[in-house]
């Protein structure tokens, strides 16, 4: 093993003992995966996995995703850094890039330019590391868990999941009709709900009623809508409008209650044929049902 | 709130450990800070925070040595050194920054950091 | 001289270019093209086309050989793939399966 400072650090000038080196002419392009110590003094880009030590020295540079037990840096490297146990930037290091480390020694002239955290590398990675190199191409874990562990890290820029997809679901658009329908009423007390909108939050369902309407009944009628989804017509349900026992209601009798609600249930292309009619969103506290064709 | 400090004896101007500020500091000479500190220390000299201070300020400082917990960001003219034992939260941008083993730091590192030529920074932010 | 050397337990999948000799005792996989001269090592395994000045082969090669001076199949390799040099040497015990080009 490489001869370690006194703090058990491995040190830039340790013996070389290591059997991989690369020399400053080579270039590796391509992943590098490994159970021993490398010293590059040559270029590697792309991805760097190792269950020892890594060393840069001064003329080396990886451009790449570095994944080790230590890494002793005295070249260039551009390109996250893990480790285990330990990261040294040299003197003469020049890192562009994070670095993940539960210790990090940067000694007086190193150039750096990043982030370095020293929470515990993720089980993510060390098993990702442990696959790699035991010589299967690195697989789909390791976006992982360096994915994982920038997440851990509290990383604001790093895009949340995309969850967005499933979170919302677009409701049918339900107020295109009205629009070509004829002009709607002034008193409209909620004329937002009418508007065509391109996509209508799932919240919005609530407001597609007049406004003093009791929640109940809209419920119901947001949930009749959703069940009639999948066609692109719009389909305004509300009790009060398109309730097909078409006795007109007076002025103080009540809505159709919830229970009275499913009973209605109207085919869709019955209401697509009742829509282009005079959708009426009826004044405050009073609900009349008009007969529509 | 900011009164320049000066010391004629020559001695830094020293924060006690039993000492809490609230507040900005500025100032034209060293300081040392063994108590706590809230607010910001703008100093054109070196500040040097002692193991059991408690720093939570932002610095702009000529040079700082942190032995004790700093939360804040730092920018420095000259230096940055984090000593061992000292733990640090905050970016850090100097042309010269120093961390010893043994430090405990999560934070950016801003440095000027010349690449050889023909290597493309690649921006990972 | 310097040289580059692939310890045993490495793996190597991508491209591998350079100047000066290469030394494999792990595994290669992609693309091999270093201009003075490589050896594979017994144990050592290339799954790559490669291309050389001199290539030497103890251990096991599979993909194409391109040697601009001199191709060696040392005992006990085996190689599968064509070769291409101007001087071949195949020693008893090497075990080859592929054409030879000697570019007569």
């Amino acid at each position: 093993m490489a001869t370690k400072t006194r703090n058990n650090l491995p040190s830039p000038e340790s013996s070389a003992e290591v059997a991989t080196h690369i020399g400053p002419g080579t270039r590796v392009v391509g992943r590098l995966s490994g159970q021993e110590d490398v010293r590059v003094h040559g270029t590697i880009e792309g991805s760097v996995r190792l269950a020892q030590t890594l060393y840069i020295e001064p003329e080396g540079v990886a451009l790449a995703e570095i994944f080790a037990r230590d890494v002793v840096v005295s070249g260039t490297v551009v390109g996250n850094i893990h480790a285990e146990s330990a990261v040294v930037l040299a003197a003469t290091a020049r890192v562009v890039g994070d670095i993940r480390s539960p210790r990090v020694s940067v000694e007086p002239g190193a150039a750096f330019r990043g982030s370095i955290s020293m929470e515990p590398v993720d089980a993510d990675a060390l098993e990702a590391e442990a696959t790699a190199s035991r010589g299967s191409s690195a697989r789909a874990a390791d976006p992982r868990g360096a994915i994982s562990e920038r997440s851990t890290h509290g990383d604001a820029r790093r895009p949340a999941p995309a969850r967005q997809q499933q979170a919302v679901r677009l409701p049918p658009r339900r107020a295109q009709a009205f629009t070509a329908a004829a002009p709607r009423p002034t008193t409209t007390p909620d004329p937002r709900a009418w508007a065509p909108r391109p996509t209508t939050p799932p919240a919005s369902l609530t407001p597609a009623r007049p406004a003093p309407a009791r929640p109940a009944p809209a419920r119901q009628a947001s949930t009749r809508e959703e069940r009639s989804d999948g066609e692109d017509t719009i389909t305004i349900r509300h009790p009060a409008i398109h309730s097909s026992d078409d006795r007109p209601r007076r002025r103080n009798e009540a809505l159709p209650t919830a229970a009275a609600t499913t009973v209605i249930r109207e085919s869709p292309t019955e209401e697509d044929r009742k829509k282009p009619a005079r959708p009426r969103t009826l004044p405050r506290g009073k609900h009349k049902v008009e007969r529509v064709d | 709130m900011a009164t320049p400090v000066s010391n004629p004896a020559g001695a830094p101007c020293n924060i006690g450990p039993r000492i809490a500020i609230r507040g900005n500091i500025s100032g034209e000479e060293d300081l040392v800070i063994e108590g706590r500190v809230e607010g910001s220390i703008a100093l054109t000299g070196h500040l040097t925070i002692a193991a059991g201070a408690v720093v939570e300020a932002d610095l702009e400082v000529d040079s700082v040595d942190v032995h004790g917990q700093l939360e804040g960001d730092v920018i420095a003219a000259t230096t940055i050194t984090l000593h061992e034992g000292c733990r640090v939260a905050g970016n850090l941008r100097a042309p010269r920054v120093v961390i010893t083993d043994g430090a405990h730091f999560k934070g950016g590192v801003e440095m000027e950091v010349q690449l050889p030529g023909g290597i493309q920074r690649q921006q990972r932010r | 001289m310097a040289s580059t050397v692939i310890g045993s337990s490495i793996v190597i999948d991508g491209e591998v270019s350079g100047e000066e000799q290469l030394v494999v005792h792990g595994t290669i996989k992609g693309r091999i093209s270093v201009r003075d001269s490589l050896v594979v090592e017994n144990g050592g395994v290339v799954e790559a086309t490669v291309e050389s000045t001199t290539i030497t082969v103890n251990g096991t090669v599979n993909g194409d050989i391109s040697a601009s001076e001199r191709a060696e199949l040392r005992p006990n390799c085996t190689v599968i793939g064509d070769i291409r040099a101007p001087r071949i040497l195949i020693a008893d015990g090497a075990s080859f399966k592929g054409s030879v080009d000697m570019g007569g």
